[in-house]
């Protein structure tokens, strides 16, 4: 086995030297001696495929240059061998630990029992061509689309994306919704989201914009965006990892976030309440779902409640009001409008 | 032959395959990259030589149309009324690739890693800050030779971290 590996690891660095070669020394010389290796073995060219994907996974990596080349080096030098001398190949550690393999499965697992809408489709499509680009979503609906430059945008439901890519700037004009952004560093670029009355831009970073009419909630889950209020002559508000603010027309304001109270809890379908109001509530709820809930009695719209449902899941949301025995719900309209009540019975 | 905009298309399809199928051993990767070999072994060496990488990926990308129209008879068509339906009926919706692609620079960052510090501080140099072999030489002080080997080491370990190879079922 030991040896096996060995060789598979010997025409592993072969593909790599091929390819990287390929990339400088273009003459018909070295393309045929590449023609030549490749046919040699089907083992070669599964090595140069995978090798070839490895490589391009890479082509983002690190975007906020978090990690630290020298301080890695001095990691290593310790871990495995001087990096003044010929380093012997077996003395590299080969067999890895397998516990990030475990987080992995159960990360995919907890997106796969929740996500349900992607982007299957727009995967496999070409890419788009330039110029504006619309993207929206129906009522319910999430999907995401690979953008040209990398970037992966979510839509969350009823929501609607403008994208117009340029040499100089990318602008997405978030028109109404909510969307959750990864942007693919490109400094040359800025990545810049119009949410109606501010701008915000980032570089190499991950932030979700959930736009409500005139104002926006903007949330950052990794690196720093920069947010600026088009009328204001301020300047641009920076915001970190974890940091919220509510936007409005005229001012920015920082919000604090609780724990388990995640901004892009949507991509599992999940809401999530803390201490909310049940008008905001509904409204949330309403978002995803055609069939509405409205509050008959406005005594109940400022009664306060946490929890997190599955959006899809009415019936349970309904049991959870109900639990108390205070409101009823009842269905009008052919099943399309569910009223909530106080109950009279209660009383 | 195709563009270049065409060869990152197909490679990048291609690469989302291999990606989500190899590391599993998954029979149909290796079908895959069998048919691949065979039509290359079977393509003029002439024709091969002028554009070796966008000739080996144009064969990859037509096998896998195929073998996809083929797939997709059997499969539900994903059109947005397709889309708005399934809001409904969420369980049976595809979502390996969303959740491939989700998590995809996460999952490379966890894998880069498991490698020791050197060889992630190689593939740093060359991937994201775009060194060429003589400039990681001259910042690590070694020889041009040394850091080739370094590179090439680095990305064959990364390489293995990043999937496991269909044919290497121990």
């Amino acid at each position: 086995m030991k040896s096996h590996l060995r060789h598979e690891l010997k025409i592993g660095e072969e593909a790599a030297q091929w390819l990287l070669r390929l990339e400088q020394d273009r003459t018909s010389a070295t393309r045929s001696a590449f023609v030549a290796w490749l046919k040699h073995s089907p083992q070669h060219l599964q090595e140069l495929l995978a090798t070839d994907a490895a490589l391009h996974s890479l082509d983002t990596v690190d975007p906020q240059r978090r990690l630290d080349v020298s301080k890695l080096l001095r990691q290593g030098t310790a871990e495995i061998l001087p990096l003044q001398e010929s380093p012997d190949i077996e003395s590299c550690p080969v067999e890895q630990t397998r516990h990030t393999r475990h987080r992995r499965a159960r990360w995919a697992a907890a997106i796969a029992a929740g996500v349900m809408i992607l982007a299957g489709a727009a995967y496999f499509l070409p890419s788009l061509p330039a110029g504006d680009q619309e993207y929206a979503t129906t009522v319910g609906e999430q999907r995401s689309w690979r953008l040209q430059d990398g970037s992966v945008v979510y839509l969350n439901t009823r929501s609607r994306l403008q994208v117009r890519y340029s040499a100089q700037a990318r602008d997405l004009r978030l028109l109404d919704g909510e969307a959750l952004f990864v942007v693919a560093a490109d400094p040359a670029r800025p990545f810049r989201v119009d949410a109606g009355s501010a701008t915000i831009q980032a570089v190499g970073t991950q932030f979700n914009i959930h736009r409500d009419g005139d104002s926006s909630t903007v949330a950052v889950i990794e690196g720093r965006v920069k947010v600026s209020i088009d009328a204001g002559s301020e300047t641009a508000t920076p915001l970190a990892r974890g940091e919220q603010a509510r936007i409005t027309a005229r001012r920015i304001a920082k919000q604090t976030t609780s724990q388990g109270d995640s901004p892009v809890a949507w991509r599992n379908r999940q809401l999530v309440f803390t201490s909310q109001t049940l008008e905001e509530v509904v409204k949330e709820v309403n978002r995803y779902n055609r069939v509405q809930l409205r509050i008959a009695d406005t005594a109940l719209a400022s009664r306060r409640l946490s929890g997190v449902f599955n959006v899809d899941d009415l019936p349970s949301l309904l049991a959870f009001l109900e639990r108390d025995g205070e409101l009823t719900s009842t269905y009008e309209q052919d099943g399309k409008l569910i009223t909530l009540r106080v109950n009279s019975m209660a009383r | 032959m195709p563009s270049s905009a065409e060869l990152e298309e197909t490679r990048a399809r291609l690469h989302g395959f291999l990606l989500r199928r190899m590391g599993r051993g998954n029979p149909e990767a290796t079908d895959l990259l069998q048919e691949v070999y065979v039509r290359f072994l079977q393509t003029p060496d002439h024709a091969l030589i002028r554009q070796p990488m966008a000739y080996l990926y144009r064969i990859a990308a037509n096998l896998l149309y195929d073998r996809r129209r083929r797939e997709e008879r059997e499969t539900v068509v994903f059109d947005s009324q397709a889309a708005d339906e399934s809001a409904e009926r969420p369980a049976d919706v595809l979502r390996d690739e969303l959740v491939e692609s989700l998590n995809a620079r996460q999952e490379i960052e966890h894998r880069l890693a498991e490698l020791p510090g050197t060889y992630q501080a190689v593939l740093l140099l060359y991937k994201r800050d775009g060194l060429s072999c003589p400039e990681i030489a001259e910042k690590l002080r070694i020889s041009q030779h040394t850091a080739e080997k370094y590179l090439y080491r680095a990305i064959a370990h990364f390489r293995r971290a990043h999937l496991a190879s269909p044919g290497a079922q121990r």
